[in-house]
């Protein structure tokens, strides 16, 4: 009895954990046109959370009515991972635009209340699996573009360059070369990407490395050229890198005297391939006991890019005393900051500036466990607890 | 008499059945011993391959960036992977000394081929060639936020009413904070 207790309170506990997700694949689905083809085409749904539900579905898109579902509404149990389903296509006899043309089978989670017929969607997430028809244009015809993968600020860029071949005719061989250009219209590095063969109506993302050891940050051109056997398809991307375009070099103070107002002079260098206007940089001076003391704001200087420059902010020193002070030094350019912990130590004669390493305020350390996991986790261990204890309790009564 | 010539024949019947399975005894030997030798050039010529092991043939995978794993007796090795099966549209041609491989970018969706040839002494092996196929998977989780937890670059279109009031474009398990309960997100492949 125990037992099963145990196991109720722990599914209750584990369901109270509201997460909805769902999943469908492939994502799209590529067919070349052919005049009123029938076809089935296959897909599967995904219950992640693995619960009792619900998902219904709809198709938005041209030509919709060419697809016929097996049913508005299915329904998962628990135990089912994933179903698999099929809808039927049945093509015109004519599409006259070429190129690919899109329809969306839509799947969406729906309360269980809801009626096959009528359903109200609620805060949802509509997952999509898109059915792509592709009207060939006659001989070979590639489309290409180009994006940055997701990278660090630093270090190297990769380059995706998602590729369709649109014609009638397979293409035999695509290789993508990317010139990327600076600010001066300089040619800053040139890449290439492997070579790949594409059937009519194929798509593939080639991809290219490029190396930035020795590259500045600041604004770039990349321009792509796709050849594709005797033909070219291009594609642009602006693109920024590196993120630190503004260095604090230094800050120091020359000449003081306690009592006086003390001038801190801030170098800063653009590291950025372009001037950057209005760069201006505030110092908020604290105490002991981390009170603000004052808050010095420097005037607004343009940097050309290469160049170090010296911003000035000023402390009044009239009523402090000798000793140790934190500062938050902020360099505002663009719409970004570069924020640095500084450490003051004050004498009757000099100011010392110093950089403090990692700062409580700079680096914002994420918690490994999450409040879900952590509620888990205590579930668990009081599980365990009740279990011994009931152990514990039965083996007593025994012995009694 | 009578009873002398009985035992006589029982062990005249006894010698027959003893022949006989001394027979089967022999001849189920004989059967051992094919197998054995069967099993040992098979053996020997499976030391002598290179078998793919993993992704096997025909595996559909959601990974994007799969794990490759063979076995061999040798050290020296070429991995292949190609859009065809005749690898003439190479992706990877890399020289590997361990039965593994650990693809350093995001392969695509789409079907790849891919073989393995050890490099011994100056001569190739080459494994046979295994498909796999990639598949894109749409999938979002909905907690305090909505997160992409399938294998694609997602765009999402935010609806409120009937009517479009966002767009934006989540990369795998990126997420966004959610608006308000009456919202729907429709999510689907941008890659």
């Amino acid at each position: 009895m125990n037992k099963s207790i145990i196991i109720w309170i722990f599914v209750f506990l584990i369901s109270i954990q509201f997460v909805q997700s769902l999943g469908i694949s492939p994502g799209r689905t590529t067919i070349n046109f052919e005049p009123n083809l029938e076809k089935e085409v296959e897909f599967k749904v995904y219950n992640n959370e693995h619960k009792d539900i619900k998902v219904a579905f709809r198709i938005e898109g041209e030509f919709d009515n060419i697809i016929t579902l097996p049913s508005n509404v299915i329904e998962f149990k628990s135990t089912d991972d994933f179903k698999l389903l099929k809808y039927k296509i049945k093509l015109p006899n004519e599409i006259k635009k070429p190129g690919a043309h899109n329809l969306n089978i839509m799947a969406v989670e729906v309360p269980n209340t809801a009626s096959d017929g009528i359903i109200t969607i609620m805060a949802t997430v509509a997952v999509i699996t898109q059915l792509q028809i592709v009207v060939p244009t006659p001989g070979r015809y590639l489309e290409a573009s180009i994006r940055i993968a997701e990278t660090a600020d630093t270090g190297p860029i990769t380059f995706i360059i998602p590729i369709q071949n649109l014609g009638t005719q397979s293409i035999t061989t695509a290789e993508g070369t990317i010139d990327i250009i600076g600010i001066n219209n300089e040619s800053v590095g040139k890449i290439k990407t492997e070579s790949v063969g594409l059937e009519s109506g194929e798509s593939f993302q080639l991809q290219s490395i490029w190396d930035t050891s020795n590259i500045k940050p600041g604004r770039y051109l990349a321009k792509l050229e796709v050849t594709y056997d005797t033909s070219i398809a291009n594609a642009e991307l602006v693109f920024n890198y590196g993120n630190v375009l503004i260095d604090v070099l230094d800050v120091y103070v020359k000449e003081f005297k306690l009592g006086e107002i003390a001038k801190f002079h801030i170098l800063v260098e653009n590291k950025y391939s372009e001037e950057i206007k209005g760069v201006y940089a505030t110092m908020d001076f604290f105490d002991q006991t981390g009170g603000l003391i004052i808050s010095s704001k420097s005037a607004g200087e343009d940097i050309p890019s290469g160049v170090t420059e010296e911003l000035e902010t000023y402390w009044d020193t009239s009523d402090v005393k000798e000793g140790t002070y934190d500062s938050t030094l902020k360099v505002y350019y663009l719409d970004k900051i570069n924020q640095k912990q500084l450490r003051i130590v004050v004498g009757l004669n000099s100011i010392k500036v110093g950089f403090v390493g990692a700062t409580a305020q700079a680096i914002s350390v994420k918690s490994a466990l999450n409040n879900n996991t952590l509620l888990l986790i205590i579930i668990i261990i009081l599980l365990v607890a009740n279990i011994i204890w009931v152990v514990h309790f039965k083996k007593r009564e025994k012995k009694d | 008499m009578n009873k002398i010539q009985k035992i006589r024949k029982n062990r005249k019947k006894d010698e027959k059945i003893n022949s006989t399975l001394n027979l089967i005894i022999h001849e189920v030997k004989i059967l051992l011993l094919i197998i054995l030798v069967i099993l040992s050039i098979s053996l020997i010529s499976l030391i002598n391959q290179v078998i793919l092991l993993k992704p096997g043939n025909s595996n559909i995978l959601y990974e994007r960036q799969p794990e490759f794993i063979w076995i061999s007796r040798y050290n020296d090795f070429i991995f292949y992977l190609s859009k065809d099966k005749e690898f003439s549209s190479l992706i990877i041609e890399e020289p590997v000394t361990e039965n593994k491989f650990v693809i350093n970018r995001s392969l695509y969706f789409g079907e790849y081929y891919w073989k393995v040839v050890a490099i011994n002494k100056g001569r190739e092996i080459s494994s046979g060639i295994s498909m796999f196929k990639i598949e894109s998977l749409i999938a979002a989780e909905v907690n305090e936020t909505l997160r992409n937890v399938g294998n694609s670059r997602v765009d999402i279109d935010i609806i409120e009413g009937n009517v479009i009031t966002g767009k934006t474009v989540l990369e795998i398990n990126e997420e966004m904070p959610l608006s308000n309960n009456k919202t729907l997100y429709k999510i689907k492949q941008n890659e």
